[in-house]
Order: C-alpha cells, then sequence, then structure tokens
C-alpha cells in the first residue's frame, strides 16, 4: 500500500488530492484548497503547498510522513499582468460647465442671464437678466429674501446656483418660479459676471436644452467652432434633471487624447504594430494574426510601455533575469469605458472616457520549479516527482467526471489565465494558455463602476445584488422580492447590496444603481470570457472549426461562478453547437481538483506502463 | 393634545411630535426644512412628554402617518421611528446633548429618503 498526494500550484489557489494505492486498486481519500502564496511556479508556494496538505491529510488517517510520494504539476509559471491605459480625458479650461445632478434641486425652468455674487444683487440694474450665486453663509431665508427684494426692483433673476442643499427650500420662498441648481461644492470657483444658463425640470424628467449643443449654442449665441467645443460638455449633461453652463472667455472643455502609445506585437517572422487608441478588436486581430506571439512591448514613455515593461520587471525581479530576455507570450485586450472626474469640474463632475485594459501574460524559467522541488522536499521529507504538463493533467482528472468520454476538450479557467487542451486526431494532446481571465474580470469591474476597491469589486463578480427597498425586504436581481422577519440596518436602506453566502450584505456607494451594476459585470463576463473562450478554442482545433468539438468540459475557480458557465455554454451552443458543462471532478468536486486529481491517476498509469 | 398645523385633513405626510412649548425651537424646525426640501409634507403634534417616552412616541407618531414615518422631538432629543420597528429600535435617535441645527436636517431629509426609499445622509 502507498499513499499518494497530487499537489496542482495554481496562480490564485493550491488544490490538493490524497489517494491510497492498495492492490492495483486507487482509492482517493481527501482533497483540500488554499490560496497560492507568492507568484506561481516559485519557492514562495510552498507555505502553501505545506498548509494544502496538512489539511487534507487531517481528514485522512495518515500523516505527512505516511505520505510516499508528492506529485507536483510542471507548473509553467504564468505571470499575468493587468493595466488600464485611458485613451481619452476630458478638461474643462476655466470651469466652464457644472453638470450636476443633486438630488432635488428647486424651481422650475431655464434661466439665462449674468452670474452676480448674492450680495451685489441688490446693485444690479432693472431688467437686467442675471443669475445670482449662494455661498455656504447665506441661509435660504436671506437668499430668498434677498432674491425678492430684487423682483420688486424689477431686476430679471433668471434662476440661482447654491452651495446647500437649499434648492427646494429657496424656490418655495422665492415669488417668480425660477430653477435653482444646489449642493454645487465649490461654488467658490463659479466665475462672477459671465453668461451663464440654468436648469431645472420636473422630477422623473431630464434636461432638454442645456443637453443639446445647439440649445447652449442658442443660448449663448456661438459660432460653430464655438459650438463644436462645447459639444462635449452638452453631452455630458445628458440625463440630468438639472445642469449650469457657465461661458468663460477662453472657456472650452476639451476631450483630450491622451498619447497610450504604440504597442508593437512580433510574431515568429513579423512584427506589427498597432494603436492602442485603434482599440481592443485591432489589437486581438493582430495578436491572432502573428500567433504564436513571440514578444510584444511598448513604445517607451507611453502608458502602454509603461504598463508592458512593469510586468517584465515583476518577473526579472524573482528571477533575476535581464528585462531583455523576457518575453510575453500572450496578450489580450478590452475596451471598456472609464468614469474619470473631470479636471476643472466645480461640482465633482464625472465623464465617461475611453480606456483599454490589457493582461500579458509572460512564462519564466522552468530553473524556479526546480528549486520549488527541491525545497518542497527538504521540507515535507517526501520524495517528489514532477508530473506532466498542467493541462495534461486537467484533461486526465476531467475524465473522471461523470459523463464524459474522450475525445474531450477542457477549458481551464483560473485567475490568471484561461487554459484549453483538447486531442487531435493522432490522438496528441494539443493545449494552449491565454493571458486574461478571473482577475482581469475583477480589474474592469472595479475600475468601470469607480470603486477603488479590489476585493468588493471581487464580491460583485461573485456574488449577485440587491436593491434594499425598505428595512424589511430587498428586491433581488430578477425583480422577485425577499422578507425579512427581522429589520435591516438603517445604513443599508435604497442602497445595492452584495448577498454573501452567509447572508451578509455588503453596501456600495450610494451612486451605483442596480441595473447598472448587473450590466457592467455580465457584459463584462461577456466580453472576456466568450472572446478568450473562442480565441482558445480556435487555437487547438483543427482548421480552426469550433464545430468539430465533441464536447467541453469547464474547469477552474472561474466555472465556480454563478453566470460564466452560462454564459459560455449558451453562446457555444447557439454559434457552433457545441455541448459544454461544467467538470465534476471524481463525481463530486464540482470543476476543482482536476489537475491534482490527474497527477495522482498519471503516476499511477506510469507505473503500471512499466 | 391639540394639532398645530397641516397641510390639508388628517396626518399629512411624516407625523412629528414635539414636546409642548419647544413647536418654535430651532431644531423642530430645521427638521421640517430637512422634510420640505425633499418635498414630504408633514404634521405637526405637540404634546407634553417626559424624554424616557420619546421612543414610544415616535413610534406612535409613525403609526398615525400614512408612510408609517414618524418622528419625535423635545428639547434636546430627536427620534426618528418607523411604525413596524421594534419600539427600543428606532431607524435613528440624536440623544441628549448630541443635538445641533445640522443634525436636525439631516434628521428630515432621511425620513423623506426612509419613504423614498433613497440611501440616508449620515448623521
Amino acid at each position: 500500500m502507498r499513499i499518494l498526494a497530487g499537489v496542482d500550484i495554481g496562480n490564485s489557489t493550491t488544490e490538493v488530492a490524497i489517494a491510497c494505492q492498495e492492490n492495483g486498486e486507487l482509492l482517493f481519500l481527501s482533497s483540500d484548497i488554499v490560496k497560492t502564496t507568492g507568484i506561481k511556479g516559485t519557492a514562495e508556494n510552498i507555505q502553501g503547498v505545506m498548509k494544502a496538505l496538512l489539511l487534507a491529510l487531517e481528514k485522512t488517517s495518515y500523516e505527512l510522513h505516511n505520505v510516499d510520494v508528492i506529485c507536483i504539476n510542471e507548473a509553467i509559471p504564468v505571470i499575468g499582468e493587468l493595466a488600464m491605459a485611458t485613451l481619452t480625458e476630458t478638461i474643462i479650461t476655466e470651469s466652464a460647465m457644472i453638470g450636476h445632478n443633486p438630488s432635488t434641486p428647486g424651481g422650475l425652468g431655464l434661466g439665462t442671464g449674468k452670474t452676480v455674487r448674492i450680495d451685489d444683487l441688490s446693485q444690479c440694474l432693472p431688467a437686467e437678466k442675471v443669475i445670482p450665486i449662494i455661498p455656504e453663509e447665506v441661509s435660504f431665508d436671506q437668499a430668498a429674501q434677498i432674491i425678492n427684494e430684487a423682483f420688486k426692483n424689477k431686476i430679471d433673476v433668471q434662476g440661482a446656483i447654491v452651495k446647500k442643499d437649499d434648492g427646494v427650500l429657496i424656490a418655495k420662498r422665492v415669488a417668480n418660479v425660477i430653477p435653482i441648481v444646489d449642493e454645487i461644492n465649490q461654488i467658490e470657483d463659479v466665475p462672477v459676471g459671465l453668461p451663464a444658463a440654468v436648469e431645472v425640470v420636473e422630477a422623473g424628467r431630464t434636461i432638454t436644452e442645456l443637453c443639446n449643443p445647439y440649445g447652449i449654442a442658442t443660448l449663448f449665441g456661438l459660432n460653430s467652432e464655438q459650438t463644436r467645443k462645447i459639444a462635449p460638455i452638452a453631452i455630458s449633461l445628458i440625463g440630468n434633471r438639472s445642469a449650469v453652463v457657465i461661458q468663460t472667455p477662453k472657456g472650452g472643455i476639451k476631450e483630450r487624447k491622451i498619447p497610450a502609445g504604440k504597442l508593437f506585437i512580433s510574431g515568429q517572422k513579423y512584427t506589427h504594430e498597432v494603436d492602442l487608441v485603434s482599440g481592443a478588436e485591432e489589437i486581438m486581430s493582430t495578436v491572432e494574426k502573428v500567433a504564436p506571439l513571440e514578444d510584444a512591448y511598448g513604445e517607451p514613455g507611453t502608458s502602454v510601455g509603461g504598463m508592458l515593461s512593469k510586468i517584465k520587471k515583476t518577473l526579472g525581479d524573482i528571477n533575476n533575469q535581464p528585462l531583455e530576455s523576457i518575453k510575453v507570450q500572450d496578450l489580450f485586450a478590452v475596451d471598456t469605458i472609464v468614469p474619470q472626474k473631470v479636471k476643472g469640474g466645480i461640482a465633482g463632475e464625472y465623464s465617461r472616457n475611453q480606456a483599454v485594459g490589457l493582461a500579458a501574460m509572460v512564462w519564466t524559467d522552468k530553473s524556479l520549479m526546480q528549486d520549488l522541488v527541491i525545497k518542497l522536499r527538504d521540507e515535507s521529507k517526501v520524495p517528489v516527482n514532477i508530473g506532466g504538463t498542467e493541462v495534461r493533467m486537467a484533461l486526465l482528472g476531467a475524465l473522471t467526471t461523470p459523463g464524459v468520454e474522450k475525445p474531450l476538450v477542457i477549458l481551464d479557467m483560473g485567475a490568471g489565465s484561461i487554459d484549453a487542451a483538447g486531442f487531435d486526431s493522432k490522438g496528441n494532446v494539443k493545449f494552449v494558455h491565454l493571458a486574461g481571465a478571473g482577475d482581469m474580470l475583477t480589474m474592469l469591474i472595479d475600475s468601470e463602476l469607480d470603486l477603488h476597491d479590489i476585493s468588493l469589486a471581487e464580491d460583485i463578480k461573485i456574488f449577485p445584488a440587491a436593491k434594499v427597498e425598505s428595512l424589511f425586504h430587498i428586491k433581488l436581481e430578477d425583480g422577485s422580492l425577499k422578507f425579512f422577519k427581522n429589520p435591516l440596518s438603517g445604513n443599508l436602506l435604497g442602497r445595492v447590496v452584495i448577498l454573501k453566502e452567509d447572508r451578509e450584505m455588503i453596501p456600495l456607494p450610494k451612486d451605483i444603481l442596480l441595473e447598472k451594476l448587473i450590466s457592467v459585470r455580465k457584459e463584462m463576463k461577456k466580453k472576456i470570457f466568450i472572446n478568450n473562450v473562442v480565441r482558445a478554442l480556435k487555437r487547438i482545433t483543427p482548421n480552426r472549426n469550433l464545430r468539430l468539438i465533441h464536447e467541453i468540459v469547464l474547469l477552474g475557480g472561474s466555472a465556480l461562478d454563478f453566470e460564466i458557465p452560462g454564459i459560455i455554454s449558451e453562446f457555444l451552443l447557439i454559434n457552433y453547437g457545441v455541448i459544454t458543462g461544467r467538470g465534476n471532478i471524481r463525481g463530486k468536486l464540482g470543476p476543482r481538483n482536476a489537475v491534482a486529481t490527474g497527477l495522482i491517476l498519471s503516476f499511477c498509469q506510469k507505473d503500471e506502463a512499466i | 393634545m391639540s394639532i398645530i398645523s397641516y397641510e390639508s385633513s388628517g396626518f399629512v405626510g411624516v407625523v412629528i411630535i414635539v414636546e409642548e412649548g419647544a413647536e418654535n425651537m430651532m431644531q423642530a424646525k430645521e427638521i421640517i426644512y430637512g422634510l420640505e426640501e425633499e418635498g414630504l409634507p408633514h404634521t405637526i403634534i405637540s404634546e407634553e412628554f417626559h424624554d424616557e417616552d420619546i421612543n414610544g412616541l415616535a413610534q406612535q407618531a409613525a403609526n398615525k402617518s400614512v408612510f408609517d414615518v414618524g418622528i419625535c422631538c423635545s428639547a434636546n432629543a430627536i427620534v426618528l421611528h418607523q411604525g413596524n420597528l421594534p419600539k427600543e429600535h428606532p431607524v435613528i435617535q440624536i440623544s441628549k446633548d448630541q443635538v445641533n441645527l445640522s443634525k436636525a436636517r439631516l434628521l428630515g431629509i432621511n425620513a423623506a429618503r426612509l419613504i423614498k426609499r433613497m440611501p440616508l445622509e449620515e448623521i
């Protein structure tokens, strides 16, 4: 009898399987999973490996010294790095607009006039069209009094701009109905004595004039060149209930194109040049054209140049290799939209700017693996055997799923990469490792929802969301309601929350809407997984014809996602007629532990052959 | 018990029970301004009471309100309650010595947001 341990070190998790072999019978005893320590394929992983081994052995009647051999995957150390490069940036020169959506603006209508300090309102001339600016120290009572006084003196007060949340209170106390926009944080920055327009519409409607470039042109009498300049302001105001636009002498707003730089993609024969600005589609078609990729690098001094050299440096540092010897083996790009604070804005305006998210993959030196094996042997005092490549082991492991038989194709979707493997007509294994999976998804959710909180983005990725409608009920994503016996905490009210498994509710920032969150999450899952899965499958299928695939087993952490397997299965069935399902290793472990299981199976098969 | 002001008939909007003699205090006014800014009507009831009854009275106020949301305001404490909550667990309570005008205004805003099912402001 002998005890075997299979160890699979992945980018984000380390999985182990323990089995016992007696008289040619192989019996799996236990398995476990921990977070990978350090970068995959380096000696730092040992801490995690030891922990996983001990956890799995605890569930058996054996101890570490009983283990006869540790079978470890020939972990091709892959480093995936992610980066975003914003392609456009909105800058307001001399603060030209307040595109602002306070929850309760006051009054109604569209007003135009010169901006004037509320203190100076009494000195304005009769019939003069003005828009008073009301700072924090003036109360709504005082403001209303001053404006009413001005009305009496026939001064044409067209609207008002207020710092505090007093819009409705002032509107109710002034004699005429005028539009009032409130909650302007940096009211001190609003220029005085310049033409301005204020628009407020009824609740439930959106502004119609200030979000139209020609509407603004009409109000300010702009020529065609000036109208072109202010067009981005107008567009960014679409969907608001209220807005203020101020015309400054040289004022303008620019959508500046940031020199994102060129990307150089080298295949075996040619090097292609792609401008990052041309977007993900162009980058990916170039990557596919030159595949297999030999290297990729960015134009020095640009954002893409910085990003790729950062990846190479990370890797160079861990195995002390010169930067030149490190080659990018795969590159994956996705278009995205990043909300960014407008430079020069007054009320914290945001604009949506285009960006490209990149995932790159670099394979490290195999010598690191040797180092890991030696150290693991020393630490565990157990002989260590390096099994075959990861994907072969995953294939073997996948075959333990009930209902699966050769010739199958596997898609191992982890945190850093998507691996695909299958058999060709001669029975040889064909496989591919591609960059861009779960971690990239997290990064893009984080940036598109403007969270700046990776662990929150991770939660959004893997758990469903809901809206807290009252202290006693929530609305789920499908519109159904869930009720509670005990009241929920008041700070959850009205918020979108993430429903964690342990019934814990994590509130999201107030401005995130449920519909927005669902659409960003689903779109990103589609963009990354469908594109990358198709790319991976084409590389391993004869003639790149996915219709020839018999069946596909999904494996890895991303296969556990509540949406991703469904999105992939649906897409592949509709477009290629391929059956796709989530693996269930050894009939009970789900899509986990395929490699660890395969390592043990492979080790025993080899012995039998001898 | 006397009804001091209401906008139509009965208990309109958010019901506010105010300690007798405290009706004209700034904090009661600020609560109303908060409601007004958010567009919510209200009814004020003035009553004599002890501070220890404030939670129960806030709940009573909530039970009278068509929106099920009520406020009780004494000279030095304010409680925001929703009728279906346990008496001792109001939505917000601003206790003795914690009351100031801006908190009173925010409490009014939050009463409105509770009804609008919008995220509450931090007090």
